[in-house]
């Protein structure tokens, strides 16, 4: 299989778990949505086994480092943000509040994900390891 | 850094999906290489000079 055969499988797949998950999810059914996506997510990984052509390289993972530590960080001061804004509208509305301390520890628990992970792989690094 | 990638690999009469095929990349790295847009690994470097027959110091050159 080619590598641009299977992005548009993927694609295919994405669309229709998204639609399933979405509608079965409104309908306050849980089961399905999840059977569903562990089907997805095991046809993907199989899949991409048979691709033969090279999915990503050096390149792509060098980019894939930088985005992410880009969409962390906008995340997270995206976060702190709102979390100021809705503290200081919940004297107005008390149901704020809430909604402030989950943005809180969320952007908390990403940061701390973050350095644990980096820690880690600066240390180990087992995906080079791996991919030689 | 400046590269002598595209030179070589006309000379060998390969294309640039022959060159990231054998060095095992997409051909698009080969093209960002070629136009200078991207500083390989110690590793891709030493595979493709392996691969174009010539020495790293000779391929590959502070600008």
């Amino acid at each position: 299989m080619t590598l641009k055969t299977y992005n548009k499988i993927k694609l295919g797949i994405v669309v229709i778990t998204t639609f399933i998950f979405s509608q079965f999810l409104v309908l306050r059914n849980f089961f399905i949505p999840i059977m569903v996506l562990g089907l997805s997510s095991f046809t993907l990984f199989y899949l991409r086994k048979k691709v033969i052509e090279v999915v990503a390289d050096e390149r792509d993972y060098q980019i894939g480092g930088k985005s992410a530590l880009l969409a962390i960080q906008l995340t997270s001061w995206i976060g702190v943000i709102i979390m100021f804004i809705l503290y200081a509208l919940s004297n107005a509305n008390p149901f704020y509040q809430p909604i402030a301390m989950t943005l809180a520890f969320s952007v908390c628990i990403l940061m701390i994900t973050y350095s644990f992970i980096f820690k880690y792989y600066s240390k180990h690094n087992p995906k080079d390891e791996k991919r030689d | 850094m400046k590269n002598e990638i595209k030179k070589n690999r006309i000379k060998f009469g390969i294309t640039q999906e022959e060159l990231a095929e054998k060095v095992g990349v997409r051909r698009e790295t080969i093209v960002f290489l070629e136009q200078g847009k991207y500083n390989p690994s110690l590793k891709l470097a030493l595979n493709i000079a392996k691969e174009l027959k010539t020495p790293i110091d000779k391929l590959f050159s502070l600008s």
